[in-house]
């Protein structure tokens, strides 16, 4: 149990670094114009890829759903790659 | 305890058919996010002109109220596996300050663009912006009612470290309503 | 049948099916004028036919849920109806209202109608679905409220199962949506805006609860499967339905002048209304694969697996290829909106009315379980028959309305509407004789519960 408590706790403590580094992406008074640092694509693709891992962890882990086996252990992994595909091909399409 | 863990299961923990709604759910948010992102694409300096409008640091704060509220859940289920009905029921609680937390700053938000005159017909990337934060919005407002009765039926003492499905089928339901603003916090208010 | 109540349910399914018989009569007249301009002109203009057509319909469903209420409710609640002698006035009370208003059609010019009834007092009439005189529609609102209230004290009083609350709440909305049949705003964008909360919001709202807790009480009867698993299903598809139903009304606000927010709302919304009746028809068939019982009344599951899948097929299927803005754009109001009006109306409504019918009507005329081999399989025959031909009606109306988008909205030098329907004349023709192989299957039908005979059981083959 001390352990589950462990995994929570390290869990939310990367999800909530990854959101504050994504909304850090979004402050030009931080980091001035991003468009100076890295090329827009890019820039894109490093948001999206967050936002799919921070949804792969919270199905994993939050919803257990590292505790099944089968199709069911992928249906929020399956869900956020496919919604993602979708957007990455609009904005870099 | 821990071989228990160790064995996988066929099926999500919780009510299969909660989870068949949640991934209906989770379909009418894919094919939103979708129409937001190929709108988009065809009207791109509209939409980053007017996203740049929107209060990135309260949708920083939202996603950080629904993530603790999130932890608080999960928080609560290990609990109530020891069998602490009582530190269960104060994790839901807190949980359910989180659930509010991100409904008072989203009203915040609405009535700022009430007073600016926004609204859905101003123009396709409000009309998005409005329609998706608000669909989300009322999943938000149910969520918290679900968290409601599961909090009521933990102080109840319904639950217990053998038989706490309801907890955990209504535990995923928010944690689903969290997932989606992951994306949505991204894609609406950053991505450019 | 456990409560003696139940049985005013009869009198009810005997009029909806007496009605249903008038319904397809029409059908079929209005389907001969269409290929003869003017066949029976000028007794029955091809206007007055279609409201007959169309209202006879939901009168004759109406007739049939309220059965469905009255049978059901009881047996559910486990004690008697609150007031059968209520129920039975109020049967006649309807049944009068609405042979007065067909007969009102059939007879008197519509405007003259309108001016008999007081239409100017409180106008209501002249629209789609909407046509009865404004007294016709206040009688209406009084059966229904009395019914609902009836229904309501019968649930109040006794055991509350999720299939009780889930009809009532399905009943309550029926009424509440009916009442904006009498907000009529001058402002023509404002009138089809609120017409639309009726006719949509009934048949892809209110009435899906009505048909899913039907479905449910059929199933249990006819397979012993437990009641929690059941419930269970129901709670999902009514949250579905109303989620993707309600604001998929927007799919009716594309070109009418509403704000243009309704083109993505509609769209995406509506796209997703399919789900709950997939949900009814994997629903169904898990059901029946667990079953614990074999039910002797084999018809009656049959009809509970038919509306599942036509249900899905003409509201799902064919509901969703028009949905979308840019494909409702060309087939706005063309005969791919009837081909879907049919399939739907029929899969979805006509046929769990029948289901329960079939199911209830043996035990109400004195039989155990169920009709006798013989009458069962005159039953199964009608069934197909019914079925068979409305599928190839909906063919045949989708052919014709895909020609006719593409001749008339959709090739380079589009053709006239008149041009355009002369050419499509033999798809026409084709749904008239699918159609009267629909009115042999529904006599079938109804020459099915005159075959009498020793009731079958399990054994007996069909
Ligand atoms: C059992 C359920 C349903 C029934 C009984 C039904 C019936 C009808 C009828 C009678 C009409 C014609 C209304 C009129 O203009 O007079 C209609 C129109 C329409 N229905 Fe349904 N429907 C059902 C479900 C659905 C579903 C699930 C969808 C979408 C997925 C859908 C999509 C549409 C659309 C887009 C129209 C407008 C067609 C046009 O623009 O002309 N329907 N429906
Ligand atoms: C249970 C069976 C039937 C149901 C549920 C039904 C239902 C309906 C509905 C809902 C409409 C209005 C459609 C719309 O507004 O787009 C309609 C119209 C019509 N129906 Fe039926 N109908 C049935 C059987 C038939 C049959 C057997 C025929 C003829 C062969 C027929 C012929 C027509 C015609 C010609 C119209 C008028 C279409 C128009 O306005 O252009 N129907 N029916
Ligand atoms: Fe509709």
């Amino acid at each position: 149990m001390e352990k589950s408590y462990r995994t929570n706790n390290i869990i939310f403590a990367t999800l909530v670094l990854l959101t504050l580094f994504t909304w850090i992406l979004g402050q030009k008074d931080i980091i001035g114009d991003i468009s100076e640092i890295i090329d827009g694509k890019a820039f894109f693709l490093i948001l999206l890829s967050i936002a799919i891992i921070k949804v792969h962890l919270i199905g994993d882990f939050f919803m257990h759903l590292n505790t099944v086996s089968g199709f069911w252990r992928w249906i929020i992994t399956l869900w956020v790659m496919l919604t993602g595909s979708f957007i990455a091909i609009a904005f870099l399409l | 305890m821990y071989i228990q863990e160790s064995i996988k299961t066929k099926y999500p923990p919780g009510d299969l058919a909660l989870w068949i709604f949640i991934c209906a759910e989770l379909l009418v948010f894919a094919i939103f996010f979708a129409a937001y992102a190929f709108t988009r694409a065809s009207n791109i300096e509209l939409f980053n002109q007017y996203q740049a409008t929107l209060n990135t640091d309260l949708a920083l704060l939202n996603t950080i109220a629904l993530l603790t509220s999130s932890y608080f859940v999960v928080s609560a289920i290990i609990s109530i596996k020891e069998n602490k009905q009582k530190q269960s029921t104060r994790f839901l609680f807190l949980s359910i300050i989180g659930g509010c937390a991100f409904l008072i700053m989203k009203m915040t938000e609405y009535s700022h663009h009430m007073s600016e005159g926004i609204n859905l017909t101003t123009n396709l990337f409000y009309m998005f912006y409005l329609s998706l934060t608000f669909f989300h919005f009322m999943h938000v407002i149910l969520g918290i009612m679900i968290l409601l009765v599961l909090w009521l039926n933990t102080r109840k003492g319904l639950y217990t470290a053998d038989n706490h499905d309801g907890l955990v089928s209504g535990g995923a339901y928010w944690h689903m309503v969290d997932l989606v603003w992951l994306i949505l916090f991204p894609l609406i208010y950053i991505m450019k | 049948m456990k409560y003696e109540s139940q049985s005013v349910a009869k009198l009810y399914f005997i009029a909806a099916i007496g009605l249903f018989v008038g319904q397809i009569v029409f059908g079929l007249i209005m389907g001969l004028q269409y290929v003869m301009g003017d066949f029976l002109f000028p007794e029955i203009p091809f206007n007055v036919a279609r409201m007959v057509h169309t209202n006879l319909l939901i009168v004759w469903l109406l007739f049939g849920f309220m059965g469905a209420s009255y049978y059901l409710v009881p047996e559910e609640a486990e004690t008697e109806l609150h007031s059968p002698m209520l129920a039975k006035l109020m049967f006649w009370v309807f049944l009068v209202a609405g042979a007065l208003t067909i007969l009102g059609y059939l007879l008197v010019p519509y405007a003259a109608l309108a001016e008999m009834t007081g239409n100017h007092l409180l106008p209501t009439m002249g629209r789609e679905f909407l046509e009865q005189p404004t007294i016709t529609k206040i009688g209406i609102v009084i059966v229904a409220l009395t019914f609902l209230y009836n229904i309501a004290f019968t649930i109040l009083k006794g055991r509350k199962t999720v299939i009780t609350l889930v009809l009532l709440l399905g009943l309550a909305g029926l009424a509440i949506f009916f009442l904006f049949s009498f907000y009529n705003p001058d402002n023509l964008v404002k009138d089809k805006f609120y017409w639309w909360f009726v006719v949509h919001l009934w048949v892809e709202g209110v009435w899906e609860l009505i048909m899913a807790s039907i479905l449910a009480f059929v199933l249990i009867k006819t397979t012993g499967v437990d009641r929690e698993i059941i419930e269970k299903w129901l709670y999902i598809i009514i949250a579905m339905a109303l989620i993707t139903g309600l604001i998929g009304t927007g799919h009716h606000f594309f070109w009418i002048g509403a704000p243009e927010y309704w083109l993505w709302w509609g769209s995406i919304f509506s796209a997703l209304e399919p789900i709950p009746f997939f949900m009814m028809t994997v629903f169904a068939f898990n059901m029946v694969n667990k079953r614990r019982i074999n039910h002797p009344n084999q018809p009656a599951v049959l009809w509970a697996l038919g509306t599942a899948v036509m249900a899905f097929l003409g509201a799902g299927v064919w509901g969703f290829m028009h949905t979308l803005a840019p494909v409702n754009y060309y087939t706005h109001g063309t005969q791919i909106t009837a081909a879907h009006g049919h399939m739907a109306f029929y899969g979805a409504y006509v046929m769990i009315v029948l289901a329960i019918i079939s199911y209830a009507m043996p035990m109400m005329r004195g039989r155990k379980a169920c009709n006798s081999a013989a009458s069962q399989i005159v039953e199964m025959w009608s069934f197909w028959l019914m079925t068979i031909s409305m599928v190839f009606i909906t063919l045949f109306l989708t052919g014709a309305g895909i020609l006719q988008v593409w001749l008339q909205r959709f090739s380079d030098e589009p053709m006239s509407f008149m041009v355009v329907q002369e050419k499509i004349e033999l798809f026409y023709w084709m749904r008239e004789g699918a159609g009267l192989v629909f009115l042999i299957g529904l006599l079938l039908y109804v020459y099915s519960f005159f075959i009498g005979g020793k009731e079958r059981t399990v054994e007996d083959k069909v």
